[in-house]
């Protein structure tokens, strides 16, 4: 049981990882609003995320 | 309720970065490159301006000649205007000027400029050596540069026929 929520974590993991990666690579090709924007929109996103499981008793 | 409610905000948070991410991305001026130089044509896109490489480089045999074709594309809701220039750089003296071509480009539309450059107009006798020129593009503040290295011809002159006696 443990070691398929340490696989699962991995999985997760590596796909923020190459989520990361493809959003550094294509950032480039933004403008100056679009990156300031795409930030306010991610901050927002991990924001509501966090709150979201905080609801849920994380 | 509450908590579907963060989620359904975290959902569109990201659904509205995709949208950024593409809508953003396609939307601008884009120029690409063609360069035709002995049976080679290289296709220079917009993106490799955009990485750390600042130049390309191509190569030609003297007395061949090298073809440029510049595509504007105009990813934009209004018009786009500007000057196109190329010249011929050798060091920091200008050997020559190709032309200035204004471009009117309307949105979602697209313009090609050309030119040619003769290998024996820049050197006129044939070298023993290769020797390398830049062609920078200017396009308003953009600035785009090829070097050309153009070589020395690589086959020994045929002899002169002796007459038979």
């Amino acid at each position: 049981m443990k070691i398929e929520y340490i696989l699962f974590g991995f999985g997760i993991l590596l796909c923020l990882a190459g989520i990361g990666y493809l959003a550094a690579e294509y950032v480039k090709y933004l403008s100056e609003a679009g990156r300031l924007v795409s930030l306010l929109l991610t901050v927002g996103m991990f924001g509501f995320l966090g709150k979201y499981f905080e609801e849920l008793g994380w | 309720m509450r908590k579907n409610l963060f989620l359904y905000l975290t959902l569109a948070c990201f659904f509205s970065l995709i949208v950024i991410f593409v809508v953003d991305g396609y939307l601008g001026v884009y120029d690409t490159l063609y360069v035709t130089s002995g049976e080679r044509e290289e296709e220079i896109e917009a993106d490799f301006w955009l990485r750390q490489e600042w130049s390309w480089e191509t190569g030609v045999n003297w007395g061949e000649n090298v073809f440029l074709e510049y595509e504007v594309a105009n990813h934009l809701f209004s018009d786009y205007n500007a000057d196109i220039t190329a010249s011929v750089w050798r060091g920091q003296e200008k050997i020559s000027d190709l032309g200035t071509q204004p471009v009117v480009i309307d949105p979602f539309d697209k313009a090609e400029v050309e030119w040619l450059v003769d290998s024996t107009e820049l050197l006129p006798d044939p070298p023993e050596q290769y020797y390398q020129y830049s062609i920078i593009i200017k396009r308003g503040e953009i600035e785009r540069k090829i070097i050309v290295n153009i070589h020395p011809i690589s086959y020994p002159p045929q002899p002169e026929l002796v007459p038979y006696r």
